[in-house]
């Protein structure tokens, strides 16, 4: 998993991967519901495919978890991955507006957005110039949450609001140029 | 609102006689019954109390002020006093209605049908509500009194279904009518409650027009309607929880 | 537990009109919330817009209808079911009902007139804070929540005390017998849906524990009596308390799986030591995963975070490798019976595990990053609702109409169950699609590039509702004999 953020675009294949092979599986159970075998015959592969599965389930999770463990996107891990942050944005979020202290970051280096709220929780979301959410974080009252993020590439990046706040939530929009 | 119901109380004569005389008369027929139950005494005494601070006590002149205590008045009378009512009248039918003969009784039961009584309070609720009637009663002192009269005769009639009183009083008999009955009924005081509590002007020009002004008029009618809203869930949560029965 | 005993027994025929008014009452709502979740497909796919303020508040009215409504519909089909081998209170179940159309109505009066439109997740501040309503609509959708929280104990209270009572003790309705001493065997040990009951009851009791403790501070502060409830506080309580709900209603549904499937198997579904052990475990694993809605307040501890992502992984275990495996090896060479209430708990089984692999991808903490508040969400947990717990309650809910009014199902039934798991399926594939393009949740208005997923989705959700439609109204068709079979008692 790449530190700097995971490709949803990957998640969605592998749930259709996954989907897919899981549909085969309860097809193939379906066309074999009519009558057959008896129910006790059955017992000890049920038995037996349930132990396999709690050893699979075991190991893939753990080996998911510790993989993903790198990628953490909280401070401490990202500022070990990237590097102390280089510039800080101060990011206000308020019903319904953004108040960035900087609207202008470089990039290739680590940024840190320090992110609250004067209000109700919002969310700060980074969306990429081709519209791909890169990352984000919430926005709490009384909370100052540290996000550190490395843009890899120059343009207009959108800040959108992601956690819903009220009847203007969806326009709570504002730019960021990374140079 | 404690304070108000607890002090300023002032005793109405012919008000105060009526319910002497209910009450005392009550004790007697109760005497007299098979199997007096203690539950029904209270009750029913418990509900002429509830009638006596709601006309005598402080609540009474502020309501000309303030539609808060107007609604805290009149949940006082449909809410508490009339149920109350209810728990309490089974040694009154039971002795005086064979006495009043079959046409009473069968005028009686036909009030009762949980179809009609639930029309006639709710006609009765949202009749008094409607603007032009509520600004008339509370500029007309004897207009008000008949009002308070209709809204407790009013739900007196909604809650007696829930009790049987032999033939001459109908009846819910499931707990499916029984549910229904109170969901639907809980909907008429629950809607006038959120529709005054929720409105962005005042609603009653009584109330609009007084000196404090409109501002003041709006907080007050938002917070009768919560008042509104909120006790008739307790009551009619309550009176589910109560009434249900295993079949 | 014999898979061919009849539902309606001497004494079970009031608990069975009460499931029948839970479930109709709970899918009814359903179906009406359904209708709105029409409208903002439709709004979000461009072809018929309605106000910000309108959507809101439908979104908001949605939400909160569906989660009880559906856990509603459950506990009526599992009261039910359990009915046959325990002795529940009607009146209890009547009780409830009060109690949660009493909520429901409260939450309607905020929305409707009161403008309320803090989604149905409540989360504070924004209930107090949302400029487009009063405080009082707050403080109106919080009680109703409250009154809704009352009938979960009610219920969960009488299932508990008609499982133990039945069971001789708790050790006994928790299966304990057969947990602990695997290898005696255990010929009275609670039958599966008695078992289930306990847990979800006990589960039910806990979690309003957790919503008091998220309502009781926010009443005080509307009050005046407490200035500000802390937002990290607020946030994990009302998460967990709503994570549990959501959560406990597909076990709910689970539990009436356990009981009805066997019937079209015409085999029993036996408290083995795997099911005893996974649904003992459930009682804890459940609350566990609520921390993966916080992922993303990086002041949340980091351990509630690593809790959060392994309780997630951990309820896979109990779900799949019990239930859903027992679910299939119980109809593999079965001789099944096909009816529509057979196929929508096979689809309900397919559309928990799609539904549960969607959620565990999201349940990692990295990939949450880019997912978190995309339609990823709302796509696995309308997988998990649509395909999953409404799948199975209404199934259950045709089973026992045409159970108890003798009814046969015709082929266009079956065809019915079909189409609605294909518009299901198609609606939660263009939110699953959504959400790998970032589309944001919960907004009004969706940007033209957005458009064409919602609007690749309208096919499959009309689907869906005229299957719906089909199916409710040969239930509606049978309801009246069911009804009053209940009354007349087996014959």
């Amino acid at each position: 998993m790449n530190p700097n953020g995971v490709n949803p675009l990957a998640v969605w294949w592998i749930l259709l991967a996954l989907g897919a092979a899981w549909t085969v599986v309860w097809g193939w159970v379906l066309l074999h519901a009519g009558p057959g075998c008896s129910y006790e015959a059955t017992a000890p592969t049920v038995r037996r495919l349930r132990r396999i599965l709690f050893v699979v389930f075991l190991v893939t999770f753990g080996a998911v978890f510790a993989a993903s463990l790198r990628a953490y996107p909280y401070f401490r891990f990202r500022s070990r991955s990237l590097g102390s942050p280089v510039a800080t944005v101060q990011v206000q979020a308020s019903q319904w507006s953004w108040d960035l202290s900087k609207t202008a970051v470089p990039m290739g280096v680590p940024v840190e957005f320090a992110v609250t709220s004067q209000d109700v929780n919002h969310g700060l979301a980074i969306y990429a110039p081709d519209g791909r959410l890169l990352t984000q974080v919430q926005a709490m009252p009384g909370y100052t949450n540290r996000l550190v993020y490395r843009f890899a590439a120059p343009g207009t990046y959108t800040l959108r609001c992601l956690e819903y706040c009220g009847v203007f939530h969806h326009i709570m929009v504002a730019t960021l140029t990374v140079q | 609102m404690a304070a108000v119901l607890l002090t300023g109380w002032e005793w109405h004569p012919v008000l105060v006689a009526a319910l002497a005389v209910t009450g005392v008369g009550y004790v007697a027929i109760w005497r007299r019954g098979t199997a007096p139950s203690r539950a029904a005494l209270l009750a029913w005494q418990g509900g002429l109390f509830a009638i006596a601070v709601a006309t005598c006590s402080g609540v009474d002149p502020l309501s000309d002020a303030r539609l808060s205590a107007h609604m805290v008045q009149h949940e006082l009378l449909t809410f508490l006093a009339a149920p109350l009512l209810v728990a309490g009248m089974r040694p009154v039918t039971l002795a005086l209605l064979p006495r009043l003969g079959f046409p009473l009784a069968r005028w009686g039961h036909a009030l009762t049908r949980p179809r009609t009584a639930w029309m006639v309070a709710a006609a009765v609720l949202w009749g008094w509500h409607w603007p032009p009637a509520y600004d008339y009663a509370l500029a007309h002192p004897a207009v008000h009194d008949v009002e308070h009269v209709t809204l407790l005769m009013a739900y007196t009639l909604y809650w007696s279904p829930f009790t049987p009183f032999g033939h001459a009083v109908a009846a819910l008999r499931t707990d499916a009518a029984r549910t229904l009955y109170l969901a639907t009924g809980g909907a008429q005081s629950g809607l006038l409650g959120a529709v005054l509590a929720f409105a962005g002007t005042p609603v009653y020009r009584h109330y609009a027009a007084a000196p404090t002004g409109g501002e003041v008029a709006l907080a007050d009618q938002q917070l009768g309607g919560m008042i509104m809203l909120l006790s008739g869930a307790v009551v009619f949560a309550l009176a589910g929880a109560v009434t249900m029965r295993d079949e | 537990m014999d898979p061919n005993a009849p539902t309606l027994n001497a004494t079970n025929g009031p608990v069975l009109r009460a499931a029948i008014v839970y479930l109709v009452a709970g899918l009814g709502t359903v179906a009406v919330m359904g209708l709105l979740g029409v409208l903002m497909r439709l709004d979000h796919g461009g072809v018929l817009m309605v106000s910000p303020d309108w959507f809101y508040r439908i979104m908001t009215l949605h939400g909160a209808g569906m989660i009880p409504g559906l856990l509603f519909a459950s506990f009526g089909g599992l009261a039910a079911v359990v009915s046959t081998e325990a002795r529940l209170s009607s009146r209890a179940l009547w009780v409830g009902l009060v109690l949660y159309l009493t909520g429901m109505m409260l939450v309607v009066f905020a929305v409707v007139p009161g403008r309320f439109a803090a989604g149905w997740t409540v989360l504070d501040p924004l209930p107090y804070e949302g400029k487009t309503w009063t405080l009082s609509a707050g403080v109106v959708a919080y009680a109703g929540y409250l009154f809704t929280a009352l009938a979960i104990v009610v219920v969960c209270a009488s299932l508990l005390r008609a499982t133990t009572t039945a069971c001789g003790g708790a050790r006994r309705a928790l299966a304990w017998d057969v947990l602990f001493h695997p290898r005696r065997p255990s010929p009275d040990a609670a039958h599966p849906p008695v078992l289930i009951a306990t847990v979800v009851s006990i589960v039910g009791l806990l979690m309003v524990v957790v919503g008091l403790a998220y309502l009781v501070p926010l009443f005080l502060e509307a009050a005046g009596a407490v200035r500000h409830v802390d937002a990290l506080y607020s946030k994990n309580a009302v998460l967990l308390f709503g994570h549990t709900m959501a959560n406990l209603s597909v076990y709910v549904s689970a539990g009436v799986v356990y009981g009805t499937l066997p019937r079209y198997a015409h085999r029993p579904w036996k408290t083995t030591w795997p099911v005893a052990l996974a649904w003992n475990s459930i009682i804890l694993l459940i609350f566990f995963p609520w921390s993966h809605h916080l992922y993303e307040d990086f002041v949340q501890p980091l351990g509630l975070q690593i809790l959060g992502n392994l309780g997630s992984f951990a309820g896979g275990f109990p779900s799949f490798i019990v239930t859903i495996v027992g679910a299939l090896a119980l109809v593999y060479g079965a001789g099944l019976e096909w009816s529509p209430a057979t196929i929508l708990m096979l689809l309900g089984i397919w559309g928990w595990a799609f539904g549960g692999v969607g959620a565990l991808l999201d349940a990692i903490v990295p990939v949450n990053q880019v997912m978190h508040n995309t339609m990823w969400v709302p796509a696995h947990f309308h997988t998990y609702n649509m395909v999953g717990v409404a799948a199975f309650a209404w199934a259950y809910l045709y089973h026992l109409t045409s159970e108890l009014s003798g009814a046969r199902h015709r082929w266009m039934g079956r065809w019915a169950a079909w189409l609605y798991g294909i518009g299901a399926v198609g609606t939660v594939l263009f939110f699953f699609l959504e959400g790998a393009h970032s589309v944001p949740r919960r907004y009004a208005i969706h940007d033209a590039a957005w458009q064409g997923y919602a609007r690749a989705a309208i096919p499959f959700v009309a689907l869906m509702v005229v299957a719906l439609a089909w199916l409710g109204g040969e239930v509606l068709a049978r309801l009246g004999r069911a009804w009053r079979r209940t009354h007349v008692g087996p014959v």
